[in-house]
């Protein structure tokens, strides 16, 4: 008899320490909730310009058209505005240097430059550039689809002491 | 064109941030503000590039100052006798480029069998050469034109073959002995040009 009962305690306790794992699974459920921040996004592509070739040693005003394409999810507002050119001076005045291929430095005194300049208007009276104010030359709210906004440039008279390719870089930003 | 965007994640608390980083955020939003001054304070920028570019040909021009001067008197006892010029005239040759240039010389009306000659306008003539006038030789050659590269990095005229040619060439005028033409003012123009 003592046996016996020894045997039913034992399988007892095994059943007892086994209930809590099976009343786990049945307890109420905790919810998982899933979500995402789709964050404002803005792009800015800049269109390349290449001036018309000069005639001659005395290089004439000429003007060409580019143009900066703004690109917003929807709802972003956002401003464009001209960081200039890359053979910038630093404080410049709002006048930009195409600097000679093939020469070293490619900045004002350092090597063969021309100048030239960007307007936010066709008829080029207000300069892209103003370094005593605001850069922003446009501003909008994203739709998602892309928007050109105009660039005018200018190369003013003036005369060149070399032949060859001129070029700079021209930088212009979206703050969204 | 290229087109790049820059994101920057949003600004953590204040609390949570420190000194040191709110800081930086600080110089950020100052350099932000100073290069570009957007109207709204805008959290993220993108950023565009775009070449701008012109091409300026080579391109050369001639100008042509003074001119080849013979002693005044060139007769003596119904003679001219071996005379060089005195002074020379300048040619200033400009190029936009280091391209290669060659000074053409051409014969004009006045040439007669293969002699350049000045003239008085009444059908009397006084031959002459071109001469190189550091070794005082001829640059014709018996060519109809007078070919020199020019050297513009130096400044200097050689034979067409340029620098390897060797010495450097100045332009004079020699008039060889010769019996006398009816006294007068005896000219000639030439009309140079560059090719490049």
């Amino acid at each position: 008899m003592v046996r016996a009962s020894v045997r039913i305690a034992w399988v007892l306790g095994v059943a007892v320490g086994a209930l809590p794992v099976r009343a786990a699974t049945t307890s109420p459920g905790t919810s998982l909730s899933v979500q995402t921040t789709v964050p404002a996004t803005c792009t800015v592509g800049v269109s390349d310009v290449t001036f018309a070739a000069p005639t001659g040693l005395n290089i004439s005003q000429t003007d060409a058209d580019g143009a900066a394409t703004v690109t917003c999810t929807n709802g972003a507002t956002y401003d464009v505005f001209d960081r200039g050119g890359s053979n910038d001076p630093q404080n410049g005045n709002g006048v930009h240097y195409l600097a000679l291929q093939g020469q070293v430095g490619g900045r004002p005194g350092h090597a063969p430059v021309l100048t030239y300049q960007a307007f936010s208007d066709s008829a080029r009276t207000v300069p892209l550039s103003n370094p005593n104010g605001s850069n922003v030359f446009s501003s909008g709210v994203g739709t998602g689809s892309a928007v050109s906004v105009p660039v005018y440039f200018r190369l003013p008279q003036q005369t060149a002491t070399f032949s060859g390719s001129y070029t700079d870089t021209y930088n212009i930003w979206v703050a969204f | 064109m290229s087109i790049r965007t820059n994101m920057r994640g949003p600004s953590r608390p204040s609390a949570a941030t420190g000194g040191r980083v709110i800081g930086t955020i600080l110089l950020g939003a100052m350099v932000l503000g100073v290069a570009a001054s957007p109207a709204h304070a805008a959290s993220q920028t993108a950023s565009g590039t775009g070449t701008i570019k012109v091409v300026v040909p080579n391109q050369c021009t001639l100008a042509v100052s003074g001119k080849w001067t013979l002693p005044a008197t060139l007769q003596s006892g119904g003679q001219i006798p071996d005379t060089y010029s005195a002074s020379d005239a300048t040619l200033d040759v400009q190029c936009t480029g280091d391209a290669s240039m060659q000074l053409n010389i051409p014969y004009n009306g006045n040439v007669s069998g293969g002699s350049r000659r000045m003239t008085d306008g009444a059908s009397h003539y006084i031959p002459y050469t071109l001469i190189d006038r550091n070794a005082n030789t001829p640059l014709d050659n018996g060519g109809q034109t007078t070919a020199l590269y020019y050297d513009s990095a130096n400044s200097v005229f050689y034979y067409n073959g340029g620098p390897n040619d060797g010495s450097s060439v100045m332009i004079g005028v020699h008039v060889a002995a010769q019996t006398a033409p009816p006294p007068g003012s005896y000219s000639d123009t030439l009309t140079l040009s560059v090719t490049y």
